[in-house]
């Protein structure tokens, strides 16, 4: 175990302007280099908040984020979030999508860059559609360009909130994999935002349950081996895991609204 | 089931029989799209089937023949005896075969109750405070909804919106509730709620049901019989018994016997995922 | 059923011819009805008639095409040229919303012919006066709209722009004007129009020609036929500079799906 966690955040604190009530009331967290950890809890509880924050959209009230025992305080390179409605610019093709980042910074001749970009592409399954319009693909296609727009950068700690939300469920499955197979290859530090219990348990070295006031409220690891595959799904353990977690997003969701709402509030 | 239709004094109905039914969407001449292709299935009474299969394997157009929004080329189905879906015979929706969409369609300005007797007075004949008290009476079934019965549907969650239409489809004792993907976008928690809901409310007002669903899990978590269909042409693949007791409730996930539905099953269901994301693919390179 | 009408998809040519037959008929109704006084009306034909012979030919009538949509056209791309920047302004810099929008919401609500006189007085063409008015008709629509354009940009378009470590002007000129476009277009679909608009009643007050004034000579010439022709050639001019707009669109905002 290394001595310092990639991602270190401190008793973040965070209120939209204007508001006193706080949606992130004191977070604390820390997340290994190479580890992919998922964030879950009921909506509204600030899981993209924290995303914010740490991708250094949102200034902290109080508290930090530390990456590499950096101060963050501005949007960077190192640290890329992948949002739930697809960012990719309209009116750019894909390629120009996805060589945007590494252009902007000149990091690299254009020629160059553009090979790698068609690359990654290629792994992604998408090399004939390098040259169209974001609007001419499918969702599961958009959200591979996403993933790619990210990675082409390499960076430090990748922040994806709830990609495949509003796929089908078959569709998502896939997609899941697809990320998997880039994360168990690239060993991509990752914190995966998500309202689903079955993803989850399926990605996540371990899930991180979120509570009404931002706070991680339980730490579930997941033991279920890896490079993993949809068969595990199928097993004793992933099933027992899911239900845990279940009862864990259950218990966070009732200490808030209390058990006599819960019935008329769903 | 049936017995459970009997328990509740209801004459047993909703006995559907598919027959053979095919659709082609464009001139079949032409070698059209074939959504749907020699699928037969009988269906008792009271029955829960979920139909799983990847977007465009037909279950919409399974569904909408059954609902009467859309025509077979070829079979039948016919509702307790009498045949309500042929090429023959023109299709037409009706009271007795109700179709909650995934996104629904309550009125705004009208509150909760009267959505739900909305639904029942379109159709059905009485009009009075039975119909009130029925009416209360299956949105309390329904998770305790009678409480908000006064509000408007935009007060509510969307959780709750999905089952106040469910009920609202049950006030005309259809006899086939169908459902298309009803909880496809909400989270865990809130479709894990929903789940448990639905379980409870058929168990207690048992209707013939067919539930579409991308979803394995939730397919066999919720129904007598999953049927799993192939992307297109849209076939039956496979038909699953799921003999788990019921009453049931989503702590059924985690028991060896759903595990094993759910192995027997996993493959063919992602199998044909894959089949239909790759035809998916292919159609827009 | 409720009559939806499906924008986008164009009618048929078959749907459009019939519906304008109908209308020439209904107006060959009118101009023949006993409510109509006895020439006040042409019917069709006699206009059609009349427009073959006196006007098709007649080098002043296509003068008066000409310099109507050099007008507008000046009037219109002095709008867009001046127009986008300050809406850009206004959207992006705070402090210049602060000290120039309070001045911009007090003229906006100024019909542009209210600016009839004092741009008389101001500018010393007539020329040059008519191009200002029609220029006050656009102007204030494309700020508002670059305006709702970049209020309308979703945050994660600059967000990741910013992430990926692009610089301000590439912030700019890659991300926020394409943004803006779609809004700049519709800006100028509505633009068009009221340039027409304010370009014609401006003609019949304060110039000497245009088509404007070929129409209200007809009146004051107590020709109707000069009239019709009048208001049929500004129709036809008003859907050719919108068919022009439209084709622009169509061209940049390609990217955008149906």
């Amino acid at each position: 175990m290394s001595a310092q966690p990639l991602l270190s955040v401190r008793n973040l604190r965070w209120a939209p302007p204007g508001e006193t009530e706080p949606v992130l009331n004191g977070t604390t967290l820390d997340l290994k280099e190479g580890s992919l950890s998922v964030l879950i809890g009921p909506s509204g509880c600030g899981k993209s908040t924290l995303g914010y924050l740490i991708a250094g959209y949102y200034e902290a009230a109080e508290g930090e984020v530390r990456i590499d025992g950096k101060p963050v305080r501005e949007p960077r390179p190192d640290r890329l979030m992948v949002f739930q409605e697809s960012a990719l610019w309209p009116w750019m093709s894909v390629l120009d999508n996805v060589v945007f980042g590494p252009l902007s910074r000149r990091e690299a001749p254009r020629r160059e860059i553009e090979a790698q970009a068609k690359a990654l592409l290629e792994e992604f399954g998408l090399s004939a559609f390098a040259n169209r319009y974001p609007h001419q693909l499918s969702g599961g296609m958009k959200r591979r360009v996403d993933l790619a727009q990210a990675v082409i950068n390499q960076p430090r700690l990748l922040i994806l909130d709830e990609p495949f939300r509003g796929l089908d469920v078959m569709t998502r499955e896939l997609m899941q994999e697809y990320f998997l197979g880039l994360f168990e290859g690239r060993g991509q530090t990752t914190l995966f935002i998500s309202s689903e219990v079955e993803e989850a348990v399926f990605l996540a070295d371990e899930v991180l349950v979120m509570d009404q006031q931002g706070l991680i409220a339980q730490r579930l690891p997941v033991t279920l081996p890896r490079p993993r595959t949809s068969a595990m799904t199928d097993t004793h353990e992933f099933q027992k895991a899911q239900v845990d977690l279940l009862h864990a997003l259950e218990a966070v969701q009732a200490e808030t609204e209390g058990p006599q709402s819960q019935a008329v509030l769903t | 089931m049936a017995e459970i239709g009997a328990e509740i004094g209801t004459k047993a109905r909703g006995s559907v029989s598919i027959e053979n039914l095919g659709k082609v969407y464009g001139a079949v001449e032409k070698a059209g799209v074939v959504a749907l292709d020699h699928c037969s299935l009988a269906i008792a009474p009271n029955e829960f089937i979920a139909l799983v299969g990847p977007s465009g394997c037909g279950k919409s157009t399974l569904a909408n023949i059954l609902a009467g929004f859309d025509q077979p080329n070829t079979g039948s189905v016919s509702l307790d005896g009498q045949i309500i879906a042929s090429p023959s015979v023109l299709a037409k929706p009706g009271p007795d075969r109700v179709m909650v969409f995934q996104h629904g369609a309550l009125f705004p300005w009208m509150t909760i109750l009267d959505n739900v007797l909305y639904g029942a007075t379109r159709s059905a004949a009485p009009h009075s405070d039975d119909l009130r008290a029925s009416a209360l009476d299956l949105l309390r079934r329904s998770g305790g909804l009678n409480r908000v019965a006064a509000r408007f549907p935009g007060q509510v969650s969307s959780g709750m919106q999905r089952r106040i239409e469910i009920v609202r489809a049950l006030m005309t004792d259809p006899a086939i509730l169908i459902l298309d993907e009803p909880f496809r976008a909400m989270d865990s928690i809130a479709k894990s709620r929903m789940h448990n809901h639905v379980l409870a409310l058929h168990e207690s007002v048992p209707k013939t049901t067919v539930f579409i669903t991308h979803d394995l899990q939730e397919a066999l978590l919720l129904a007598d019989r999953v049927v799993v269909m192939t992307t297109r042409p849209g076939r039956i693949k496979q038909i699953v018994e799921v003999d788990l007791p019921r009453p049931r409730t989503t702590e059924v996930l985690a028991s060896e016997k759903f595990l094993a539905l759910k192995a027997a099953t996993h493959q063919a269901v992602h199998d044909e995922a894959l089949k239909a994301f790759e035809a998916g693919e292919k159609e827009r390179a | 059923m409720v009559f939806l009408p499906n924008a986008g998809k164009r009618l048929s040519w078959r749907r459009g011819g019939t519906a304008i037959l109908l209308f020439v008929a209904l107006w060959a109704l009118v101009a023949h009805s006993p409510f109509i006084a006895e020439g006040s009306l042409p019917n069709p034909w006699e206009t059609v008639a009349y427009f073959l012979a006196e006007f098709l030919t007649d080098s002043g009538y296509w003068q008066s095409w000409w310099v109507s949509f050099q007008r507008v056209a000046y009037g219109f791309l002095a709008a867009q040229l001046l127009g986008i920047p300050l809406g850009l302004l206004l959207g992006l810099s705070r402090r210049a919303n602060a000290i120039v929008f309070p001045v911009f919401e007090l003229l906006r609500p100024i019909p542009p012919l209210a600016w009839v006189p004092l741009s008389i007085l101001f500018w010393p063409t007539t020329e040059s006066s008519i191009v200002f008015i029609t220029t006050v008709g656009a102007f204030f629509i494309i700020v508002m709209n670059v305006l709702y354009g970049i209020h309308g940009i979703p945050k994660q378009y600059l967000w990741q722009a910013k992430s990926l470590g692009a610089r301000r002007s590439s912030v700019f000129l890659r991300i926020i004007l394409p943004a803006i476009l779609p809004s700049i277009v519709a800006g100028m679909v509505l633009g068009i129009a009221v340039t027409w608009n304010v370009l014609i009643a401006a003609e019949m007050i304060a110039s000497d020609s245009g088509l404007g004034r070929l129409t209200w000579e007809g009146y004051v010439s107590a020709t109707p036929a000069v009239v019709i022709v009048g208001m049929a050639s500004i129709g036809l001019a008003g859907v050719i500079s919108t068919t022009l707009i439209h084709l622009f669109e169509r061209y940049a905002l390609r990217w955008r799906s149906e």
